[in-house]
């Protein structure tokens, strides 16, 4: 293990944003999974078990993105600002897209008129399977790399992002939310809407195998300084080992029926899956294709120790919280959910 | 039109349409709180009723407001590159504490407020109603914070690096309490309150006048007059302390907002002006003599600058800053060469790289003023407005005392056209403030000009604006909609919502739920 890692301010702070990372992974990962499943039922009772699974608790989990958002602001403003302004409109699409998801969630229900419903389960829809493809697809952007100069501004197109290999990446990003969503309603409901899920649980889990693969060989090939840290550190391994820990708990929990179990393996997949794409870059934030010294890492961009030390001591006191009133109120609205009620 | 003004454009309406949400937001969730907790102290039922009524409300609000506050933390970094670049290191802090320290508090407890009530106790109900309300004022803190230290900026210094000059933070408190940050925020969360306080009030008095749930709603308006009547008047206090720091702290803006081209000795206070940006002069139709001068010095004879002289001061400053600049650089040289200690080196670097953000900042002209008729006329309606709501609670109050508040028709309907003036103060005064600044972002440090995203297009920009202003029109229009048609809907038992829960014995294939009422609309 880079000992720099746990004893700079800036090593820890990649571990921090790495901890944001899994954060929204595994919170919004339930809305995002759940919510890409809306437009694959016909019936309104269905599409409101999908939208009570999580009506409660989307609002929290969409913080983990808002605050890690400021946290890649406050610990690395380079690197917030170059990828924000150079992503820009793949930045914006992401938010108008979850913008129309909140305001779906609350105004679906408004009106009883099927059209009116209708329109929204899409907007619904597009509000979770576009930011869970370009989640992917900007990390793939940033590691794999960008042409970004000196400055860290960014010199290409929207289609620089569009690249088969980071694309591919915001696949493998579906597919592990999509394991995630489901194994939450494998839990959250019965009925059709367990059925369905069970049924993607499937689809989601291979899928995400596949492209995981075929990703793993396009990656030799266009980004192998990759897998240099993977030489170099051994005990950066644990973070594939936990992924392919969590592949199996999840498939055996599938195939046994122990369908209450089976988020336990969805949970250590994202972890693993953000662990190891994380590690692999790791110490730089987004690789610079025109020369590697132009690359942003946690050394040239993150912020001076004093603002470090100050959110640092801020995370320490306000995260333990956040976690303990999170389990608190998820366990409130624990059990299986039904069509009544929501938003109204 | 050019980058620039697009980028402007495009923050500044996102800005405008968040903050029509939010001082609502702010407002209502105090207001909930309060009712509630005298609820777990008098059990009355009336006063539980008309808080979930309230809270059913909220919801409809609260959606956009989270949806459109997404927009303003994403595009600091799209559309302000430059600026980020720039301030991240201080100016990210308070961002981020502020998603850790309020924002997870009010929207993870928000879920247990709406839908929660018939899973936890009446006093948990209430500490999540309280937990939303200080959740969401304290996200009004640290926003607030990181504003104003662009207005009034501290505990900082200025270094270049690799990728650019940058801010670096040297003092954390100072850089958060900065010379205007408490009355900043006193101000602008009170005026939330004062846009709760009339929608409540407004909505009350409507039922009244339909002969709707009145019971409740003389109660609703009872405890609604009172607050807003406290709230207005606190509002004149903290307004009139935030100007005195803004004076002393913003002077140019200061200039502006009151339309004093001219210094004067015992400044008088103009109420109503017209001016003429081209010719540098405000025609004064009604004027209070030495007013200005008592408030802003808090002596008559004081002299108020205006905006001819501070624009030649800042000039000077400008100037001053230019000539510093080769005098450190020949002190730096030295002292490499002399093999001095790094952190005298540190220091003269820090100096110079300060003197060269004064010398471009501060150097200003005419033409970088923004519309000085758009700053004077929005501050003076505010502060008209404010006085406004003082004048008509307290004559509320006075109805109420003589026991006549609620036969009064036409008061009842002031109150229900007065619902959106509240707004309209507070975009105002958003207004005023956020233009009165220019042409800083951050006030003698960085010309708005030079903070923008250079290398995103004017067509890209310009495509995201007119998505934008479609989108948030659509979702103005359904907002309205669904916002009228609760109210019209009125106060009712399913206003709780909850969400449907399967029996743990319940085959699977055969759901059925535990709520009495069907709301299915």
């Amino acid at each position: 293990m880079p000992i720099e890692m746990i004893t700079t301010l800036e090593g820890i702070w990649f571990l921090l944003a790495g901890v944001f990372l899994v954060g929204y992974a595994l919170t919004d990962g339930f809305d995002l999974g759940t919510g890409m499943l809306t437009i694959f039922t016909n019936k309104d009772e269905n599409r409101k078990v999908l939208y009570n699974a999580v009506a409660p608790v989307w609002d929290g989990n969409e913080v983990w993105l808002i605050a890690g958002g400021g946290m890649l602001f406050a610990a690395f403003p380079v690197v917030y600002a170059a990828s924000f302004s150079g992503f820009y409109l793949a930045i914006l699409i992401v938010l108008w897209a979850l913008i129309g998801r909140a305001v779906a969630f609350e105004y679906r229900n408004k009106k009883s008129s099927k059209t009116w419903r209708n329109i929204w389960d899409w907007i619904y829809w597009i509000g979770n399977f576009v930011p869970a493809l370009l989640f992917g697809v900007a990390v793939g952007n940033a590691v794999i790399g960008v042409p970004i100069d000196q400055k860290g501004v960014f010199h290409g197109t929207f289609f620089t992002l569009l690249r088969p290999a980071p694309l591919l990446m915001g696949v493998v990003g579906v597919f592990m939310f999509l394991m995630h969503g489901t194994a939450y309603l494998l839990r959250k409901t019965e009925g059709e809407v367990f059925e369905m899920a069970k049924k993607f649980a499937y689809i989601s889990f291979f899928g995400y195998i596949g492209t995981l693969i075929i990703t793993d060989f396009i990656l030799v090939i266009v980004a192998p300084e990759l897998y240099n840290n993977y030489f170099k550190y051994p005990i950066f391994w644990i973070a594939p080992i936990i992924l392919i820990a969590g592949l199996i708990l999840y498939f055996k929990n599938l195939i046994n029926q122990n369908y209450d179990k089976v988020i336990y393996g969805s949970t250590l997949v994202s972890l693993g899956t953000v662990l190891t794409i994380a590690l692999a870059s790791y110490p730089v934030l987004i690789r610079s294709t025109i020369d590697p010294k132009y690359n942003l890492t946690i050394w040239n961009s993150a912020s001076s120790h004093l603002t470090l030390t100050v959110m640092l001591i801020a995370t320490l006191i306000f995260m333990p919280m956040v976690i303990t009133y999170t389990i608190y109120v998820y366990r409130v609205f624990k059990g299986k959910v039904s069509s009544e009620g929501g938003y109204h | 039109m050019d980058l620039l003004t697009l980028s402007r454009l495009q923050f500044g309406m996102t800005a405008f349409y968040h903050f029509l949400f939010v001082p609502l937001t702010l407002g209502l969730a105090f207001m909930i709180a309060i009712l509630k907790t005298i609820y777990l102290k008098n059990k009355d039922e009336r006063l539980d009723k008309l808080a979930m009524f309230l809270m059913k409300l909220f919801a409809i609000n609260f959606a956009v407001g989270v949806a459109t506050g997404l927009t303003m933390e994403f595009e600091f970094g799209t559309n302000w590159f430059e600026y980020s670049k720039f301030v991240g290191d201080i100016f990210g802090a308070p961002l981020a504490i502020e998603g850790l320290m309020a924002f997870f508090l009010e929207s993870t407890f928000i879920g247990l407020f709406l839908f929660g009530k018939d899973r936890v106790s009446d006093k948990m109900h209430t500490f999540a109603a309280w937990m939303v309300a200080l959740g969401s004022t304290l996200s009004a803190l640290w926003i607030l914070i990181a504003n104003s230290w662009m207005q009034t900026p501290a505990g900082y210094k200025i270094v270049e690096t690799e990728q650019g000059v940058k801010a670096v933070l040297t003092d954390f408190f100072e850089a958060v309490i900065n010379h205007t940050t408490i009355f900043r925020f006193l101000h602008c969360v009170n005026a939330g309150y004062i846009v709760g306080g009339f929608f409540v009030m407004g909505i009350m008095a409507y039922y009244i006048l339909r002969n709707k749930h009145t019971d409740i709603a003389k109660v609703g308006l009872k405890f609604a007059l009172v607050f807003t009547a406290l709230v207005s008047l606190l509002q004149i206090i903290f307004g009139d302390i935030h100007g005195y720091q803004v004076t002393h702290g913003q002077p140019l803006k200061m200039a502006m907002m009151e339309g004093k081209w001219e210094s004067e000795k015992g400044a008088s206070l103009d109420l109503f002006g017209v001016i003429n940006q081209e010719k540098h002069e405000t025609k004064i139709i009604l004027k209070v003599p030495y007013l200005l001068s008592i408030l802003s010095y808090h002596d008559p004879n004081a002299e108020f600058k205006g905006i001819k002289d501070l624009v030649k001061e800042y000039q000077q400053i400008a100037k001053e800053a230019e000539a510093k600049i080769p005098v450190l650089q020949q002190k730096l040289q030295q002292l490499e060469n002399s093999n001095a200690n790094k952190e005298e080196i540190e220091k003269v670097k820090s100096e110079l790289a300060m003197a060269k953000a004064n010398a471009k900042a501060y150097n200003i002209t005419f033409e970088d003023l923004p519309s000085v008729a758009l700053v004077f006329t929005t501050f003076h309606l505010m502060v008209y407005l404010g006085f406004y709501f003082v004048f008509i609670t307290l004559f509320g109050l006075w109805l109420l005392k003589r026991g006549k508040l609620f036969e009064s028709k036409a008061y009842l309907w002031l109150l229900v056209l007065s619902i959106p003036l509240p707004w309209v103060a507070t975009e105002f005064g958003w207004i005023a403030t956020e233009v009165g600044r220019q042409p800083w972002i951050v006030q003698g440090v960085m010309l708005t000009k030079d903070a923008v995203s250079f290398h995103v297009g004017a067509t890209n920009v310009l495509f995201s604006f007119i998505f934008f202003l479609t989108i948030y029109t659509l979702i103005f229009i359904v907002f309205l909609y669904a916002m009228i048609k609760a109210i019209k809907k009125g106060i009712s038992p399913d206003d709780q919502m909850k969400i449907g829960r399967v029996e743990p014995s319940t085959p699977v294939g055969n759901i059925t739920a535990f709520s009495k009422t069907d709301n299915r609309i």
